[in-house]
């Protein structure tokens, strides 16, 4: 950083006009460098007395006041006694508490830089909105902080950025309000102090990022060892996640701990993903408990099971109750389900985007597995007699029957659904089943559709997509592997044009989805094809022998290709798709398979 | 000469490790002693609190003097049994004396709250909030304490069975801890006071 400074400060008197060079500059590039040295310095000074006087100085500097252990606050006596508890299970300090009384987000942050002098501040927000589990999951949490010892070192990581957020508020200063009525020298030195802040600011942001991300983790894990309740844990991740909407923390005096924090809210871009202090509160569930949804779903059943009882006072249970409580789920879902043809092209693939109706069917392995096989069932009933056939062959009857009874309960959804179904099912079934038990499942599959003749584009990429869920590896296939020049030669292709032939494939392929009338199709393949290369290739069709066998093919040499080709490929897709402003359904299911068989789902997602 | 310097130097490392492996016993067995302690300081915690709760619950519930006097005894029965215990938290039959009068207490506790889930009265009773949060916050640190205390017996009798260091354990006496653990399951189930 310093060097950076000096040859950049001194590169800018020399543009001024001053004499010198970049290793003896002019005096007033001299004290310029100075100047700057002693801001960052200031700055960090600043910020470590902050750090020295200890937590509860910088507490009541954000506005928050001491618990207080008045019945009056029968919300702060209990955070009280939690901290308590907590510090027994975590066999530390007990650190003083703070409240943060004015704010309604959901929030809680550990500050202090030395051992005895820790403070807790929990927001207002999260005293209203979390149970006593709740409560002792996330104390727990922060005391997690403290005791793996993330505290010194976010502590200096906040005094080197403090020294970098000086420089750029000086250059601030020197800018003034209206740099262009009233220009004075210091207003190029301001801009350049500027600069120079924002990038030291920025890179000083990513690696306090990353390392807070990894530490978040196993405060999670840590939190969990110590109150030995995941549930508690998790379920207030999902209170949180619930109320996404709202900022992680009003304050803003507090956006800067924004690391320090229990939460800092969820964003969806990659850029941001890189600045985020936490990883997703959906990747911290599933560290957590990757089957909480469902269990948490069977505790709220319960839950309402014993209220119905309760209001019952003791009488049956009234069938029409559940029966009135799943009109009202399946309504919600109906009403979830009608969106135009403008809603984003994949729904969230996290366990969200499964319906409650659709989980309640999933509660154990072989209902996935089952409910896998069902996604290739037919609407054609020749063909759907022929695939329970195969099916039977292959399996038991039982499992036949299983895979019978899905499709009769969810026909629609089956298709609706197909992605958040595969993204459910292939999560429970990855961590359940061994290696070679999904290449089994992968296998009879593919075998499965091979027999049954129903080896469809659709039900092409449907597998793959299942088989990379399932992290099962591509067979590689003999031709590539005997030609290795072949590969080689795939693998240095910068361009679209090498690639053309499977380019084409799929494109005709995608054409052919979009279910325009058939003499139309010739003219559209050729418009698209058009688009992006002169080359002329021939239009396919998906009824073609052996097409599924060149798709395969394609695939592979596709997927060998870095990530930047692959994502323009699919970018091309979603153009064309879009083209005419009008998504089928059976283009928008096409176009997601493909991206997420080439490994490029949140192309399509935007 | 050089031979006797040779025998010095390897004497020399094994007293030193000797050393180091006593050192770590000591400390590790005041871990286990101090979570014992801090258990104890929590026990005695919940014995006073519930002379308070007994008496505010005699208030709204005359008719059920029976299970207020169980609940009494065996909150003095455990308590003489902690004090015995602290005193000597090595000795093995001490420890499962206070484990199974603890365990009587919780079940006492148990047909209190049962009883006292028909009074509606007094679970409106505002001091009897104050208490419920007390207790519950009690018997999480009993619980806690006991896991920090389970961890740290742990800790102890691995280091202490571990060779080396099982000679120093044996030559200096260092006992096998026991763990605080009640034999009946159903009593391991903790007071649920539950006031929805």
């Amino acid at each position: 950083m310093g060097v950076v400074i000096h040859v950049l400060i001194a590169a800018f008197s020399i543009a001024l006009g001053e004499s010198g060079s970049l290793l003896r500059p002019s005096t007033p590039a001299v004290v310029l460098i100075g100047l700057v040295w002693l801001t960052v310095l200031a700055g960090g000074y600043f910020r470590y007395l902050d750090v020295k006087a200890g937590g509860a100085v910088m507490a009541r500097r954000f506005g928050a006041v001491h618990a207080s252990d008045r019945s009056r606050f029968d919300q702060e006596q209990r955070l009280l006694n939690v901290v308590a508890e907590v510090s027994i299970a975590s066999t530390t300090p007990q650190p003083e508490v703070y409240v943060l009384r004015s704010e309604t987000s959901i929030n809680a942050m550990v500050l202090g830089g030395e051992a005895s002098r820790y403070v807790v501040v929990v927001t207002q927000g999260l005293l209203d909105a979390f149970d006593r589990d709740q409560l002792q999951a996330v104390v727990a949490h922060e005391f997690a902080h403290i005791k793996n010892g993330d505290l010194p070192l976010n502590m200096r990581l906040l005094v080197a950025l403090g020294g970098l957020m000086a420089i750029d508020e000086v250059g601030h200063l020197l800018v003034g309000e209206n740099p262009r009525d009233n220009f004075h020298p210091g207003v190029p030195v301001g801009y350049l102090l500027r600069a120079l802040g924002s990038i030291g600011v920025f890179f000083g942001r990513l690696i306090r990022a990353a390392f807070s991300r990894q530490r978040e983790f196993l405060a999670d894990a840590s939190a969990v060892q110590f109150t030995r309740n995941p549930f508690a844990l998790a379920s207030a991740l999902v209170v949180i996640r619930k109320r996404s909407h709202e900022p992680a923390l009003h304050n803003t005096h507090v956006q800067e701990l924004a690391h320090l924090c229990f939460q800092s809210g969820d964003v969806t871009r990659w850029y941001q993903r890189l600045l985020a202090s936490h990883p997703t509160l959906q990747r911290r569930i599933d560290a957590i408990d990757p089957h909480f949804s469902i269990k948490q779903r069977k505790a709220e059943n319960r839950s309402d099971l014993t209220q119905a009882g309760l209001a019952d006072l003791g009488a049956p249970r009234d069938e029409r109750t559940s029966a009135g409580a799943m009109a009202i789920h399946s309504g919600t879902y109906q009403g979830s389900m009608v969106g135009g043809p403008d809603q984003p092209l994949m729904r969230d693939l996290h366990g969200t985007g499964v319906s409650d109706r659709i989980l309640l069917l999933l509660p154990d392995e072989s209902s996935c597995l089952a409910i896998l096989f069902a996604l290739f069932v037919s609407k054609d009933t020749h063909k759907r007699r022929e695939y329970f056939n195969v099916l039977t062959f292959g399996f038991n009857e039982r499992f036949t029957l299983e895979v019978r009874e899905v499709v009769r309960l969810i026909p629609d959804e089956l298709h609706k659904d197909q992605l958040a179904i595969i993204e459910y099912a292939t999560g429970v079934l990855r961590d359940s089943l061994t290696y070679e038990n999904r290449q089994r499942v992968l296998l009879k599959l593919e075998r499965l559709l091979k027999v049954g003749g129903d080896y469809s584009l659709m039900n092409y990429a449907t597998l793959q997509l299942i088989r990379r869920r399932l992290a099962v590896e591509f067979p590689v296939l003999d031709t590539l592997c005997s030609q290795k020049t072949q590969v080689a030669k795939a693998r240095r292709a910068k361009a679209f044009d090498v690639m053309g032939a499977e380019f084409a494939l799929l494109l005709s392929l995608m054409v052919e989805s979009s279910g325009a009338p058939v003499e139309t199709l010739d003219d559209e393949f050729k418009r698209v094809l058009k688009c992006y290369t002169q080359t002329h290739y021939p239009r396919r069709t998906a009824s073609e022998t052996g097409i599924v066998t060149e798709l395969e093919a394609a695939f592979q040499t596709l997927y060998m290709q870095p990530k930047t080709i692959r994502q323009a490929f699919v970018q091309h897709c979603i153009e064309i798709v879009q083209q005419d402003n009008y998504v089928a359904g059976a283009e928008q299911s096409l176009l997601s398979l493909f991206a997420a068989s080439l490994g490029c789902e949140e192309l399509a997602a935007a | 000469m050089n031979s006797g310097l040779v025998t010095l130097g390897i004497v020399v490392v094994i007293v030193i490790a000797a050393v180091l492996i006593y050192n770590r016993l000591v400390r590790l067995r005041n871990r286990f002693l101090n979570g014992f302690s801090q258990i104890d300081v929590q026990l005695q915690r919940r014995y006073e609190l519930i002379p308070n709760l007994v008496e505010t619950a005699s208030a709204y519930m005359r008719h059920e003097n029976e299970t207020l006097m169980a609940v009494t005894a065996a909150r003095n029965t455990a308590s003489e049994q902690c004090e015995k215990t602290a005193r000597n938290p090595q000795d093995k039959s001490l420890m499962e004396a206070l484990a199974s009068a603890e365990g009587a207490l919780t079940s006492a506790m148990g047909r209190l709250n049962v009883v006292m889930e028909n009074y509606p009265d007094l679970k409106a009773d505002a001091q009897m909030r104050d208490l419920h949060e007390e207790l519950a916050s009690t018997e999480n640190r009993v619980a806690f304490a006991r896991q920090a205390y389970s961890d740290a017996v742990m800790d102890y009798n691995i280091a202490r069975e571990q060779f080396p260091a099982v000679l120093v354990a044996t030559a200096c006496s260092f006992k096998e801890a026991e763990l605080f653990e009640t034999e009946d399951p159903a009593m391991k189930q903790s007071v649920s006071v539950s006031f929805a």
